[in-house]
């Protein structure tokens, strides 16, 4: 949160920031999830979903070349007015702190069913915040650093996964479009929330260091995003039976529980908790942007103050309520809407009038 | 300075506010490794549980107890009652389900706890016993390591050699609930201070037991489910090379080095025809008669693989007169035949009844031995 | 209240150390006559009896000559030979100079009794003249020095046997027979308001980068304390991160170590009075990297470095581990494994965690005791302790037999590492980790891991990026990190140390050439 030096992320770390806080909690549920809206066609749902966050991400890049050194919390006063624009910023705040609070509830409500079933959820959202501030105190170069790094540390997962293709039955994908196409639309609306972590484009534009590969960059991302959710899709989908994968709540989870070796038995208990640090590269985005949004509202306040501040309430808030499953599932569905609306609706809707005015702006010139 | 306070104040919150919730050291446990589940005369749920004794001072390498509950979870609540440790139902390798028990209707949701609790491992074995569960229980054989190992130890070799098969609760899960197969598991049975693997035993598709499938048949179930996996080794009489008067029988023993197995699927004149076409590459490694092979092995292909079919259409016949697919042709037909099975799908083993299943065995032979 | 006061005279210390001291304020210059030089000389050294005041005549001057030195700081043999005699031999001709006479390699003017001071606390020895307003320096330094020997922490099996030794001189003389080569600079700076100690920052100017550099120099001149007695206090008081446990900077005690780091652009600290010397910026990879890997076939040392950085994972996380285990989640052990281990587990009155962090105590202990006591002794207390207690703490049902391994194969692992500071580090960290374990079981390590990961890809060295190439990732530098590629492959300088020439090689011979 240094801002005398203008800190910048290269390519590679742009692509893992986005890409990393698209890889969340999604994954666990997601199989599930597009089995009861698709049945087995659900991964063409994703092929749909992915490519609709492809043309959103890009709307926000096209967007955001406009103004190469401004996040968006920079421009929305400039476009709205001071009061107008400081109100869209804490819509913003809003919807930030609702996507961190939905992936830390969700990760503590798993840690609690899946291995620490006794642990209070307070201390897990503790346990979480110690690294969140060490990382996230140095600013968005560490935070990218960071997002990389674990990209790379977490490659053996996909792999740990594939193992069950042995137990894999390819007959459970056919027929191909078995009930037509409408619950496959149906089932591509599912996946917005998975996606999400595109519209974070808006805030990590600016500090982009080679602003030549923005597009291509956050295509990347989401497209290998998009084939983790496939990987992980058609895993289960081959390994659980139709009719079974709708009882499981994670069954991605379960898909591992499968897995045993000489060496290691009850695989997902580790994936799992390997999981948290993926999971972390959903969470630290997301409260560092919220942080970055407030400290415009609140200028005179060190960022580094206001972030501890915003740890410690966090960690009283788990500790005055932690929320239950139903809860979670709400708030899941909230931050769904709210991305829809902050990721497709509104690139779509400034892109328009934005495009319409540099041209005019153009035409004047000449 | 101040970091040192603020260090200081961070490990006395840590150390404070965790009580070490979760922790549970290992000597303070009882770790179950097989639990077992019977319906006794009264129709009463009975749970047992075995777990390893560590303590040197006990003569006895493992403990086993045995109680009346109505749920899985309050039987452990009751043995915490009685054994040393806290009883952990993270290892349980494997689970006797007694025979009577599975002629329950609603067995399966007894078992609701495996797969709802994270803790509890889903790659137990899921076992058959004939008879009363307490006997396989309270049986301590001295030249054989602690019940529970040697029994998985058991189900794991015997389902290597294709005797019969493993199916781990997250199989038993999958096949109770797709409705296009229906289970199998694994039976035994103490025989004269002896326990022995009986082979598959078929459930129907509500779950229920059925009947036993015993060796080679189990063996050829599953070389039609999976292909081949583990070692396959099978022996056939052929009649053909019977020599009148003598004892010696006409036997021929194969080892199947691989199995393609090649599904069509098509619906005609209401109903479901399903052609498979097995291709065998297999070896010769024992023959009791004499036999030119290196004219004749044309003729020995086509004679195993009659002697193959007409085996195959006896186990064919025996499913489907008790009504189950133990062999998922109800997947085939949901992959090929979506609109038929989509009518049907719900009374599957009774529409399998009536389906009209062929097996054409491919034999060719691979290999001769080290003599002519 | 009584910390307060504490930092309260801290302070105060600080401020009386910057105000120039007195003897500075009536710095007197030299006179003429010898004898008021000679009062004011005994004025300044009260108490030293090692001061040597020899008053003689010469043949060439007129009335006393005086030379001063301090018994002990000169070599004798220079000023009975190369001062004294000359000075008092039969005169051949008149009219030569001091500077002509006298075959001493240094001769220096001094005008005032400040740098007299300094010289003759430095070893030189001064020479005063009756009516001259100038006295002479001699460089006749000559004080108890080691000779150079084979480097005792970073031994190496093929590299070069010279190690730095505590003179500033012959350490940049060791690291020059390397680079002979003009671009090689030195910068001194003189650090220590007691004990001045000259510390000289050498580098290669054509590849260091001047920003780096500066910085340096920044820093080092700002320190203002008694005395730097080593190379470790220099560094603590330049480094980017204190409170880290991590070393943000290299001490080598190889000249041929610091050279290649010379060479790679980075920037090298030496201390006089000090055996080692600092290389700045460094990477967490560097301490994992040493000067075998460069003379062993690459295979071998790319096996080598696969194995050290197992090793570090091996000594951060094990004994955690075995604590997550055996106190949280037991399902992860195969079976045949948790039988063994709760047979063994049986016997012990104490919680994992209690068990792991006596044993690993135990382990310190030998540690210590093995560097502090005479080597002979110091292995025979390895062997005692290592087999004697660990073979009588399972028999006693103590610990478990499990432990024992865990806490063996730790210990080992922890030697491998090339660099001392690093390992020390590593076993700070291990506690910490041992110590989220029981709580969180394998939770906590993650976390742990995720505070470590954080915490290293925060650090600097000298402003660049510690946990480069890892982070930010570097792909070119990735080729002598956990591998050591053939060196016709890493045709340029690491690109984390920011040097301003990035190539370092041409084109090599090569096989295929041949045709």
């Amino acid at each position: 949160m240094n801002k005398s030096v203008p800190p910048k992320l290269t390519v590679l770390q742009y692509i893992f920031l986005i890409h990393g806080t698209q890889v969340g909690i999604g994954v666990l549920s997601m199989p599930r999830e597009l089995a009861e809206a698709a049945g087995t066609d659900g991964w063409i749902s994703l092929l749909i979903g992915g490519g609709a966050a492809v043309i959103a991400s890009l709307l926000i890049i096209s967007v955001m070349k406009r103004y190469p050194n401004h996040t968006i919390v920079e421009l929305l006063p400039l476009f709205l007015g001071k009061w107008v624009g400081r109100a869209a910023i804490v819509l913003i705040i809003l919807y930030c702190l609702l996507a961190c609070i939905t992936v830390i509830g969700n990760t503590v409500g798993i840690l609690n069913i899946w291995i620490l079933t006794q642990t209070p959820g307070y201390l897990i959202v503790f346990l979480f915040v110690i690294p969140t501030y060490v990382i996230l105190q140095k600013g968005i170069h560490v935070l990218g650093r960071y997002s990389e790094l674990i990209f790379y540390l977490t490659l053996w997962m996909p792999v740990v996964l594939t193992i069950t293709l042995s137990d894999a039955h390819w007959l459970n994908l056919l027929p191909v479009v078995k009930e037509g196409w409408g619950p496959i639309i149906s089932g591509a609306r599912l996946t917005v929330y998975s996606f999400l972590g595109f519209e974070l484009a808006f805030f990590a534009y600016p500090f982009l260091h080679n602003k030549k590969y923005a597009a291509l960059g956050i295509v990347a991302a989401n497209t290998w995003s998009l084939l983790v959710f496939l990987h992980v899709t058609i895993l289960c989908f081959t390994y659980f039976s139709p009719d079974e994968i709708t009882k499981y709540t994670w069954p991605t989870l379960v898909l591992l529980k499968g897995i045993e070796y000489r060496f290691l038995e009850r695989v997902d208990i580790t994936f799992l908790s390997f999981y948290l640090l993926v999971l972390s590269t959903t969470i630290f985005p997301y409260v560092y942007f919220t942080i970055f949004s407030s400290s415009h509202l609140l200028k005179k306040w060190d960022p580094r103050k206001q972030l501890k501040v915003f740890l410690i309430l966090l960690v009283a808030a788990f500790w005055l309520y932690t929320p239950t499953f139903m809860d979670l599932r709400r708030l899941t569905e909230l931050w769904s809407q709210a991305g829809l609306v902050f990721g497709y609706a509104v690139p779509l809707l400034i892109s328009g009038p934005i495009w319409l005015y540099h041209r005019s702006a153009k035409g004047r010139k000449i | 300075m101040k970091a040192c306070i603020r260090i200081l104040l961070l490990v006395m919150v840590t150390t404070c506010l965790s009580g070490c919730m979760d922790r549970i050291d290992l000597e303070d446990t009882t770790i179950t490794l097989m639990a077992g589940i019977d319906l006794n005369e009264k129709n009463e749920i009975l749970f047992y549980l075995s777990s390893p004794v560590f303590s040197k001072e006990a003569k006895k390498k493992s403990e086993e107890f045995g109680v009346k509950a109505d749920t899985f979870r309050e039987a452990r609540v009751r043995l915490d009652e009685v054994v040393t440790g806290i009883t952990l139902p993270g290892k349980i390798q494997v689970y006797i389900l007694g025979k009577r028990f599975l002629k329950h209707p609603e067995w399966f949701r007894y078992l609701d706890v495996i797969y709802r609790d994270a803790r509890l491992t889903v790659n137990s074995r899921m076992v058959v016993y004939d008879g009363d569960v307490h006997e396989l229980f309270h049986f301590n054989p001295k030249d054989k390591p602690r019940l529970a190992l040697h029994l998985t130890k058991l189900i794991d070799t015997a389902a290597r050699r294709n005797v019969t098969v493993k199916t781990k609760a997250q199989d038993l899960h999958r096949q109770i609930l797709e409705k296009g197969i229906t289970p199998i598991l694994t039976e035994i049975k103490k025989d004269n201070q002896v326990v022995k693997v009986m082979g598959i035993a078929l459930l129907s598709g509500k779950g229920t037991y059925v009947k036993l499938i015993e060796p080679p048949e189990s063996t050829l179930l599953l070389l039609l489910l999976d292909g081949k996996q583990g070692d396959v080794a099978m022996s056939f009489l052929l009649p053909e090379h019977q020599e009148r008067g003598k004892i010696i029988k006409s036997k021929v023993s194969i080892v199947i080095k691989d199995v393609s197995n090649k599904i069509e699927t098509s619906y005609q004149d209401g109903r479901f025809h399903f052609t498979v076409r097995q291709k065998l590459k297999i070896s010769i490694t024992e023959r009791l008669f004499p036999f030119d092979m290196e004219k004749g092995y044309k003729q020995m292909e086509r004679e195993i693989e009659e002697e193959l079919r007409k085996s195959y259409a006896k186990l064919i016949e025996k499913c489907q007169k008790s009504a189950t697919d133990p062999f998922g042709f109800g997947m085939h037909a949901r992959a090929y035949e979506y609109e038929e099975w989509k009518k049907v799908k719900d009374n599957w083993t009774k529409e399998f009844t009536k389906a009209s299943v062929q097996i054409i065995p491919e034999v060719s032979i691979k290999g001769n031995g080290v003599v002519k | 209240m009584r910390i307060r006061g504490w930092m309260k005279r801290k302070k105060a210390f600080v401020t009386e150390r910057i105000s120039p001291s007195a003897p500075l304020a009536q710095n007197r210059m030299i006179s003429n006559r010898t004898s008021e030089n000679i009062e004011e000389i005994t004025n300044i050294f009260t108490l030293t009896p090692d001061l040597v005041i020899r008053s003689f005549t010469s043949n060439y001057m007129e009335g006393q000559v005086t030379l001063v030195y301090l018994d002990g700081l000169v070599d004798k043999n220079s000023i009975n030979n190369n001062v004294l005699r000359p000075l008092m031999a039969p005169p051949e001709q008149g009219g030569i100079s001091i500077f002509g006479l006298l075959s001493v390699s240094q001769i220096s003017p001094v005008y005032d009794f400040r740098t007299v001071e300094d010289k003759i606390l430095q070893g030189s020895s001064l020479l005063f003249i009756e009516g001259q307003r100038e006295a002479y320096a001699l460089d006749t330094n000559g004080w108890p020095q080691r000779a150079i020997e084979d480097p005792q922490l970073e031994t190496s099996l093929k590299g070069a046997h010279q190690g730095f030794v505590e003179t500033a001189l012959q350490n940049i003389a060791l690291i020059r027979r390397y680079i002979p080569n003009r671009e090689l600079k030195i910068k001194e700076i003189w650090v220590g308001q007691r004990g001045v100690c000259k510390v000289s920052v050498m580098f290669v100017e054509d590849i260091v980068d001047p920003d780096l550099l500066r910085i340096l120099e920044d820093r080092i001149t700002a320190i203002t304390v008694d005395a730097v007695l080593n190379t470790g206090e220099l560094e603590e008081m330049i480094e980017d991160n204190p409170y880290s446990p991590f070393p943000q900077f290299y001490t080598t005690e190889r000249p041929d170590t610091a050279a290649s780091h010379l060479l790679q652009g980075r920037i090298g600290i030496i201390v006089d009075r000090s055996p080692s010397v600092l290389i700045a910026p460094s990477t967490f990879v560097s301490f994992f990297q040493s000067v075998d890997d460069y003379s062993t076939r690459w295979l071998v040392s790319s096996f080598i470095r696969l194995l050290r950085f197992l090793a570090m994972v091996v000594a951060t996380f094990l004994p955690a581990l075995y604590i997550a285990l055996i106190s949280f989640n037991y399902e992860l052990i195969p079976l045949d494994l948790i039988l063994t281990v709760g047979e063994s587990r049986e016997r012990v009155p104490f919680p994992p965690l209690i068990e792991a962090v006596m044993m690993e105590l135990t382990l310190e202990m030998l540690r210590e005791a093995g560097i502090r006591l005479p080597s002979p002794i110091g292995q025979t207390v390895g062997i005692v302790g290592g087999i004697v207690i660990g073979q009588a703490v399972v028999q006693a049902g103590i610990v478990s037999n499990v432990m024992v391994i865990v806490v063996a194969f730790t210990a080992i692992s922890s030697f491998i590492f090339p660099n001392y500071d690093m390992a020390a580090a590593i076993r700070l960290v291990r506690f910490a980790m041992m110590g989220l374990a029981s709580m969180f079981g394998i939770i906590g390590i993650v976390i742990g891991f995720m505070i470590l990961i954080g915490h290293l890809i925060s650090l600097e060295s000298l402003g660049a990026p510690y946990a480069s190439p890892f982070a930010p990732v570097r792909f070119q530098d990735l080729k002598d990190t956990f591998l050591r590629l053939p060196l016709w492959l890493m045709k340029n300088r690491p690109t984390s140390v920011l040097s301003t020439q990035s190539r370092r090689q041409g084109k090599n011979w090569r096989k295929e050439d041949q045709q």
